[in-house]
């Protein structure tokens, strides 16, 4: 026994002792092949799985690099037939290959016939594929390429795609780099995509996703179009743009609700390219509209699923995914592999957190009681009304205000979803409310305020969400919130996690009624904290501050 | 083995008497059917030697070139020498002689090195066709080449067909009458030159003369004296040891979680036997496995002992053994070598589970599929073919993983007439559950499983590479608690019952939640007591979010509280209740669930009684009764006799040297007695009436016997006998067309009164 810092565990998942002397020798080591699942503060998990360990084949590592892995730092005795398994998974990549043939052009190529065959007899396949040139090759509809792609993963037999890229039309984009530098890490990824032809960089909220995007921008130097969640988002984007590159305004356009600006660079939002008019979708022919050298899709674990379709028929162009997490809601992680590409580089977040990049948040649950009449009322409503007379008692709103008080002058959010509550706490506070409602515009200047530091309070509703850049809160409140999904704390909790000048560590509270669905939702996000690593403790509303 | 200055030994039984003691313990020990019962003397010995049943049971476990080296030596005509035996099998006579000497050691063969002879048991097993070679004539034939050439090239060909087997060939007419100068076929050529004799109507057979000259004097085409090769790939033994090793904690950890299920939650058994499908797919999902594994996790417990049916009212289950308590008392590395060992020698054919069983007894029980834990399981073939494959992969060398299929051609080449395909399916599913049992790895033989051919001790042999258990956990702020390591029995019983299994493995986790703490508290545990046993059993500090927790749900658990009574006695002054509790009347008992409530489990009238008489009037209410709160059930068996359908007499069982030489013993002085016994040709000792009946059926001499019917009365006849198999004797009487059959044992005397053939017509071959 090797006395390792790594447990592997027959359900294929990879346990890492992080007290260990060699555990981050050995995160390191399993980083290309192992998935991060959760992370609380003594034992991290990994997990093995197919996608993951074809991301890893994708980038050149093969089954004995990755069992002489797993040997070397396990503690006790890896089974067998675990090992039997990720030897087999790991060899199913890349027996199909993607290739341009000099004279046929794109085709499929095989290095194990009966694999061919087999995968040629499936009736999702045929329709894709055309002449069969010889025994091991056969030939493939340029547009199916993205399809062809996604229905082998599915298969159980993903294909490498080496059939590379059109450059497109060529744009001149450099970096301005005179009063800042890139980050080793935002490099480090830059150049792992741009080696890897296309792909996904995993980094978290707050790492600079942008700068990275505008340095895979400047090493193509080609026309871009760059896909993002909303347009709050879009204008970030630009506004990013501006300042890191030596592209002015009249190269980028913006293609929203509002604007329809097709220019060298174009920004584009999912929301637009998934509208539909009389069921057709309207806007498709923006993909044709420039000869795009690169495409840059923002988080894109909240990609529509609408949009990999249209994304299949962009397969001969560079493709870069920017995103915080692989794991999406619907489970389409396969999707995210076939059409947009494996992921090339995943930030080792608590090296970024250490290096001074993210910083280290606290997260507080503070537990208020509903009053004796609330009680009855809660008791005998109707199941959908719950929640909401839990998260909006009355109480929370004057726990926010003590907490307010007691964080005075330090910049501050306060996040719910009942627009009634948001009206009420920004009346008690005496601060402004960002909602559905509100204009780009006047949101824009808002948080430019904020930024600034002209007000230090702001209330936001869930709209404010996605993608907003606010690099100063260093306290969150959230009073009510949808039902703990993963994908909204990370968002929340990406608006606190900013380096602080001082170095003062961030603070989100959330504040949850006792005793009610309130509280069964908490838990969620209770867990879902605790794996990211966060300290977290549960207080009650009077110990708090006591 | 021959001694100088001694006459040549006329019968088997003469030959046995010239060994020494430790010749006759050696035939003993690797014969061990002829120990029981006891021989008298070397005469019974030879005798049950000879008999077909037991020269069958000693040929089966010989390898293939002994066999064939048998069916040389039954196939040359006799005298055969070491010379013309070693020309019959193609391979010199350095590879040959010591194995003639070892069938000499095991009494099928004996007679010098000039004159080799099997004993007539052989030719009968290995029947009239020995390496495809036809019957024997007695025609003498002078220069067969130029008797062949003679016959011309057609014919030649015809004879090369036939030349290595089938012997037979299908021609109209075989019998008619031909003669050189009118034969004009070349069968009727090869027929007239007695080079084909017709073997029926249709058919004429190549005699075993002519076969033998055409094939040069081999016996068989090629022959392999030693085992074929073991190639394979090359693996690192430590490596493979280590995988071993991590099927083996697998498999204790999975047998663990089957048995925990089938004690909470036991599995009726089915009309026909075994586990149905159904049960057998939920056990799978519930303990991480497959079905095919399940099944067999739950033969391989059955072996052990850990569980048997049990009788529960009217129904029949599936339970652990009181011995399963016992079995987890032990540590790690004993509770794997008790598996190992059950399965090793167990005599169930566990790979048949979820196949057809073709060698069923009924056509329906060889339609279905094999249900586990079915019964009539049994195969004699499987323990030895175990053993075999084990051997074989111990052969292969350490650090070598042999091919499926080399495996089963080595172990084919050691038992070639046991089993034929079963035999191949044992040796492959034997592969697949020693790999399960973790005593391979990576395909090789792992270094601990050596012990099981040395019979040193398992448990020690695997316990380097079995992990400490540890008796602490990792607690964390998500709410998990992570073991790194297998946990202390005692300690992981503790855990489950606050926390729910979330993960298996080398190291257990563990997740707290809301519903797993509250069955702690249901179990009667204080949320103090799991604070405590947090805190001492972390080697982490208590994460506060689960400190939390447990006053959480402590907080509301208990409020509400429930239970049942035969009676209650409820009233607003509080005084009369304490008064009833201190001084009630005689023979009830109450207890105080509330300031102005009382209980009793007493019946309500028994009550009312009671109080009546101690001068209370109450007033009796009528309402509804309660709930139960259980425990986790823990059932247990006891184990059955098992049921064992089919006759296993035969079971290999291994002598002590002590016994071995006990019979010697017992023999040598059977021996004294005999020679003592005056001459008495009319009175010969049964054993030897055998053999002389033998020898008379073989040369068809007739034979004067004396019969004792069942009721004592004895007689006499003259038979022609025919065979002698099995106990009885075949022979025509004076008038018979059919055969009779005489039991040997009512055979008192037998003297042969011919001393040619019998006239029994035209040549016959046996068929």
């Amino acid at each position: 026994m090797t006395d390792g810092p790594l447990i592997v565990q027959s359900d294929k998942t990879l346990l890492l002792e992080t007290a260990h002397e060699a555990a981050d020798e050995c995160r390191k080591a399993i980083a290309p092949f192992a998935e991060l699942e959760r992370a609380p503060e003594h034992v991290h998990t990994y997990r093995l799985t197919p996608l993951g360990l074809w991301n890893a084949r994708a980038a050149g590592h093969d089954a004995e690099q990755v069992i002489d892995v797993l040997l070397r730092y396990s503690r006790y005795p890896v089974p067998h037939s675990l090992l039997v398994d990720i030897a087999e998974i790991l060899d199913r990549y890349g027996r199909l290959r993607l290739e341009k043939h000099p004279q046929h052009g794109l085709v499929l190529i095989t290095t194990d016939r009966p694999v061919l065959e087999e995968v040629l007899r499936g009736t999702k396949v045929k329709p894709l594929l055309g002449a069969r040139i010889d025994e091991d090759t056969v030939l493939v509809h340029p547009s199916e390429r993205g399809h062809l792609k996604q229905t082998l993963l599915k298969l159980g037999w993903p294909a490498e795609d080496l059939a590379g890229y059109v450059d497109g039309e060529a744009h001149p984009i450099e970096l301005r780099t005179d009063d800042w530098s890139m980050r080793p890490y935002q490099q480090q990824a830059t150049d792992a995509f741009w080696h890897g032809g296309s792909g996904v960089v995993v980094l978290p909220c707050g790492a600079g996703k942008t700068i990275v995007g505008a340095a895979a921008m400047a090493q193509a130097a080609a026309t871009t179009l760059i896909l993002v969640t909303n347009t709050v988002a879009a204008r970030q984007w630009k506004d990013e743009l501006l300042k890191r590159t030596s592209l002015t305004e009249e190269e980028i356009g913006e293609y929203s609700g509002s604007r329809k600006e097709v220019r060298p660079v174009t920004i584009a939002t999912y929301q637009v390219m998934t509208t539909r008019r009389k069921g057709v979708y309207a806007h498709l022919e923006l993909l044709d509209a420039r000869d795009w050298g690169l495409i840059v899709y923002d988080e894109v674990h909240l990609l529509p699923a609408p949009i990999f379709r249209m994304t299949a028929d962009l397969q001969a162009r560079r493709r870069l995914g920017l995103t915080a997490t692989l794991v999406r809601e619907d489970g389409r992680e396969g999707d995210v592999f076939s059409l947009i590409g494996p992921k090339r580089y995943d930030a080792p977040w608590k090296d970024i957190e250490t290096q001074g990049w993210i910083a280290p948040a606290d997260c507080v649950e503070v537990r208020v009681d509903l009053a004796q009449e609330e009680r009855f009322v809660y008791a005998t409503a109707e199941p959908e009304d719950r929640y909401r007379l839990a998260a909006s008692t009355p109480a929370k709103g004057r726990l926010v205000r003590r907490i307010v008080e007691h964080h005075a002058g330090e910049p501050l959010l306060v996040i719910g979803q009942y627009i009634d509550q948001l009206d009420e706490l920004g009346e008690q506070l005496g601060c402004p409310v960002i909602k559905g409602e509100t204009t780009v515009r006047e949101r824009q200047r808002l948080f430019n305020a904020f930024r600034a530091g002209e007000i230090d309070k702001l209330v936001v509703s869930k709209v404010a969400n996605f993608s907003i850049d606010l690099p100063e809160a260093s306290v969150a409140i959230q009073v009510s919130g949808t039902f703990g999904s993963r994908q909204e704390e990370a968002q929340r909790l990406g608006r606190v996690l900013r380096p602080k000048q001082d170095g003062r560590t961030a603070r989100f509270y959330s504040i949850v009624a006792r005793d009610t669905v309130d509280a069964e939702f908490a838990a969620h996000r209770q867990r879902f904290l605790a794996e990211q690593g966060y300290a977290y403790t549960i207080i009650d509303a009077e110990n708090l501050f006591a | 083995m021959t001694t100088t200055g001694w006459t040549r030994p006329r019968t088997l039984a003469e030959e046995l008497r010239s060994w020494d003691d430790d010749a006759v313990a050696r035939l003993v020990r690797t014969r061990p059917d002829l120990a029981f019962p006891t021989p008298g003397d070397t005469g019974q010995l030879a005798a049950r030697a000879t008999t077909h049943a037991s020269a069958a049971r000693a040929i089966n476990r010989l390898d293939e070139f002994a066999v064939d080296l048998l069916e040389a030596l039954s196939a040359l005509p006799e005298p055969v020498d070491i010379a013309a035996l070693s020309r019959g099998v193609d391979q010199p006579a350095e590879l040959v002689v010591p194995r003639v000497n070892e069938l000499r050691n095991l009494a099928l063969v004996w007679g010098g090195d000039d004159d080799l002879r099997p004993i007539r048991a052989v030719h009968e097993l290995l029947g009239p066709t020995p390496a495809g070679l036809g019957p024997v004539t007695t025609r003498h034939f002078g220069d067969l080449d130029r008797l062949i050439a003679d016959a011309g090239p057609d014919a030649k060909a015809v004879l090369d067909k036939l030349t290595w087997g089938p012997p037979t060939g299908r021609v109209d007419k075989a019998d008619r009458p031909v003669t050189k100068a009118s034969a004009r076929t070349p069968v009727e050529r090869l027929l007239a030159r007695g080079l084909v004799v017709p073997k029926d109507a249709g058919t004429v057979v190549l005699p075993r003369q002519i076969g033998l000259h055409l094939r040069g004097g081999r016996v068989h085409a090629s022959t392999r004296p030693v085992p074929p090769p073991l190639a394979g790939k090359d693996v690192s033994a430590s490596i493979a040891d280590r995988a071993a090793a991590g099927a083996a904690l697998d498999l204790v950890r999975h047998v663990e979680l089957l048995l925990d299920r089938l004690g909470a939650e036991p599995v009726p058994v089915l009309r026909t036997g075994g586990v149905g499908v159904r049960e057998l797919r939920s056990l799978a999902t519930r303990t991480g496995t497959d079905e095919p594994v399940t099944g067999m996790l739950l033969e391989i417990a059955y072996a052990a002992g850990l569980l048997t049916e049990f009788e529960a009212g009217s129904v029949e289950v599936w339970l652990p053994t009181h011995g399963y308590d016992d079995w987890l008392e032990l540590d790690l590395a004993h509770r794997w070598a008790r598996l190992a060992e059950a399965w090793f020698s167990g005599l169930r054919a566990i790979g048949l589970v979820g196949r057809r069983d073709t060698g069923g007894a009924t056509a329906s029980a060889r339609e279905r599929l094999v249900n586990a834990l079915a019964p009539d399981l049994e195969r004699l073939l499987a323990p030895e073919i175990r053993e075999l494959t084990l051997q074989a992969l111990a052969a292969a060398g350490p650090g070598v993983a042999p091919g499926e299929d080399a495996v089963v051609t080595w172990v084919a080449w050691h038992r070639p007439r046991r089993g034929g395909q079963f035999r191949d399916d044992l040796t492959r599913w034997t592969l697949a559950e020693a790999a399960l049992l973790g005593l391979t790895g990576l395909g090789t033989l792992a270094t601990h499983a050596r012990a099981l051919a040395d019979g040193t001790d398992l448990a020690e042999a695997i316990a380097p590479l079995i992990p400490v258990p540890v008796d602490h956990v990792l607690l964390q702020a998500d709410l998990t608690a992570v073991a790194p390591g297998p946990l202390l029995r005692e300690v992981y019983d503790e855990l489950v019952a606050m926390a729910d299994v979330e993960s298996h493995g080398g190291a257990g986790v563990f997740r707290f939640s809301e519903a797993s703490v509250r069955r702690a508290l249901d179990l009667g545990k204080s949320s103090e007591g799991l604070h405590r046993w947090l805190a001492e059993h972390s080697r982490t500090p208590v994460p506060q979010p689960l400190s939390y927790l447990v006053d959480d749900v402590a907080r509301r658990h208990g409020v509400l509280r429930l239970g049942t009574a035969s009676t209650y006695l409820r009233c607003d002054d509080e005084a009369t209740i304490s008064g009833l509790l201190t001084a009630g009347p005689p023979g009830v008992v109450f207890r105080r669930i509330a300031p102005t409530v009382l209980v009793s489990p007493s019946p309500p009238d028994v009550v009312l009684t009671r109080l009546r008489d101690a001068g209370l009037a109450p007033l009796a209410e009528s309402e509804d009764g309660g709930v139960h709160l259980t425990a986790p059930a823990r059932r247990r068996g006891e184990p059955h006799r098992r049921r064992i359908g089919r006759d296993l007499g035969d079971a290999r069982t291994g002598l002590t040297d002590a016994e071995v030489y006990a019979v010697v013993a017992s023999i040598r002085a059977g021996d004294r007695v005999e020679a003592e016994r005056p001459d008495e040709p009319t009175d010969p000792a049964p054993a030897e009436t055998i053999g002389l009946l033998g020898m008379a059926s073989e040369d068809k001499l007739r034979t004067w016997i004396s019969y004792v019917d069942h009721n004592g009365n004895a007689s006499e006849r003259i038979v022609a006998p025919v065979r002698v198999a099995d106990g009885w004797l075949t022979a025509y009487g004076v008038d018979d067309d059919q055969p009779r059959t005489y039991a040997l044992h009512r055979i008192a005397a037998a003297r042969i009164i011919d001393d040619g053939p019998s006239d029994t017509g035209t040549e016959e071959t046996t068929e």
